[in-house]
């Protein structure tokens, strides 16, 4: 099932590590926090499991594969937004704020929509070139029937 | 390697600026405003005027009432005679005197208030014997250890003449961020007699900062914001209801944005799934409370500790209740929680699991 050039398969494999680590990390920052929480660091693992493992994993599933160029914008803003999350965990426990922490959620946006402007353009660029190769297959066959 | 070159570049990108954000939240101080032992207490002598002009007025009537009346009356002195403070600012002379507890301060050098006796229920009181009691002319502290909860809780029970005497200070004499000191550190660099760690003001960005009657930051956040009067009261307010500069102009003398409040009007305002921001349940704790006008306490639990556990915002809002405290606030607590009291720490700080007091950004302090 698993082969080399299935990309989405290895991203999606790739999420769930990011995520179980993730887990791990906050799971042993809680423990040592004297019962300080935070949402934001005990579900930074969700981040690359609903965001990263669960898009690619039904891409996998369908047998998509994503151009390397989406891959790596999507990767990318999900790296931002699990960073932020953990890192604005940390800030809620230690009970400080700091207003540098927008960053990460404006890339994370930013990201997912060049990924997204990618994946369109990516699929517009298809259906043209299948286009034009359909206009000029007929021409083809006609002079080839002659 | 090309393959890898946005993964590798993004990612050294974000190690980089999570890198440089840390630092900025952590390490990296600025100080805004330095040199910041100025105080304003031109509320003070308001205040001061007022009950002169207020004396004058009741002379005249008895005057008017009873012509033959003891002309000698003391109206012409202040009812709060500022002897042992310092209105213009600078610190505090040396001429208080520490008593034995055993000798009473006598009548003359009583604080008003002090005649106002209060039930406090005195369930352990240790080390009688040690430095626990506090006179002079302008201030009377009373310090009482509690076990309650299965956490040791440190009490003062502070009673002035004027609330000048219960004044802030900023770690190294300077309003910024990350600019800390132990709470034992600025309270001898200020000669405080008493002093309990703030709202560590400077690991927040947003939060009124109102510090002897000045007003250092003006941006609001959704905490519950403590005013400490000048005319010896206390009350817990929303910062979205005033500016921190219509706050001065009505009275306010200190002003803390941590909370919750934990006692308005001597009911308990908190519920025991409270808690605040993110701190679960028992903690090392700080809190102040008013009992009556110029009658204060300062509360610190120990916590994070086989011998203490600490207290929840519930156990320590009934314990602020049963000393009779009309409002109580929660102040920052954690490794922050610091008592001082006559040149030493009392209380167990606990800072990442250790024994050892933290450094914060401010304190509050009787002198």
């Amino acid at each position: 099932m698993y082969t080399s050039d299935n990309k989405a398969l290895k991203n999606c494999i790739g999420h769930i590590c990011a995520a179980a680590f993730l887990a791990f990390f906050g799971a042993v920052y809680e423990y040592f926090s004297h019962e300080v929480y935070s949402y934001y660091m005990i579900y930074a693992f969700a981040v690359p499991l609903f965001f990263g493992a669960l898009p690619y994993g039904i891409a996998a599933l369908k047998n998509v594969t994503p151009h390397r160029v989406t891959i790596n914008l999507w990767n990318a803003a999900v790296a931002a937004f699990a960073v932020g999350s953990l890192f604005k965990g940390v800030l809620d426990i230690y009970g400080t704020t700091n207003s540098l922490i927008i960053v990460y959620p404006v890339v994370g946006i930013i990201l997912v929509s060049a990924a997204a402007g990618a994946k369109i353009a990516r699929s517009f660029d298809r259906r043209k070139k299948t286009v034009k190769v359909t206009s000029c297959y007929y021409p083809i066959k006609r002079k080839l029937s002659e | 390697m090309k393959k890898y070159a946005w993964a590798v570049s993004f990612g050294l990108a974000l190690t980089a600026f999570t890198a440089y954000i840390s630092l900025d939240t952590f390490v990296l101080s600025s100080a805004y405003q330095t040199d910041t032992a100025q105080m304003n207490t031109s509320m003070f002598e308001t205040l001061k005027e007022n009950a002169a002009a207020r004396e004058s007025t009741t002379e005249k009537e008895t005057k008017t009432d009873v012509p033959a009346a003891d002309s000698s009356s003391n109206a012409d002195k202040p009812t709060n005679p500022p002897s042992g403070g310092s209105p213009d600012g600078t610190k505090p002379k040396s001429g208080r005197k520490r008593k034995p507890k055993s000798e009473t301060a006598d009548e003359s050098t009583k604080p008003e208030s002090a005649e106002v006796q209060t039930d406090i229920p005195k369930t352990t009181v240790q080390n009688s014997d040690n430095d626990y009691d506090y006179n002079d002319e302008n201030i009377s502290i009373k310090m009482t250890e509690y076990y309650r909860n299965n956490t040791k809780i440190y009490v003062a029970d502070v009673r002035l003449t004027s609330a000048e005497y219960l004044k802030t200070a900023f770690a190294n004499d300077t309003y910024g961020k990350n600019v800390t000191a132990k709470t034992s550190e600025t309270a001898a660099a200020n000669n405080a007699v008493l002093a309990v760690n703030g709202d560590f003001y400077g690991a927040r960005e947003s939060g009124y900062v109102i510090r002897n009657g000045i007003a250092y930051r003006d941006t609001a956040s959704g905490d519950d914001l403590l005013c400490i009067y000048a005319d010896g009261t206390m009350k817990v307010v929303s910062q979205y209801d005033y500016s921190a500069d219509e706050l001065v102009s009505q009275g306010v003398w200190q002003a803390f944005a941590f909370g919750p409040g934990l006692v308005r009007d001597g009911s308990i305002t908190v519920s025991e799934s409270d808690e605040v921001g993110r701190a679960m349940a028992s903690n090392p704790r700080t809190a102040v409370g008013l009992i009556s006008e110029n009658h204060y306490l300062f509360v610190v639990s120990d916590g994070r500790t086989s011998e203490s556990e600490g207290l929840s915002l519930y156990e320590l809002a009934e314990f602020m209740k049963s000393l009779s405290a009309e409002t109580a606030y929660n102040l920052d607590g954690g490794g922050s929680s610091t008592m001082y009291f006559n040149g030493q720490v009392i209380n167990n700080p606990t800072s990442n699991g250790k024994i050892k007091e933290r450094e914060v950004s401010d304190i509050v302090y009787i002198g």
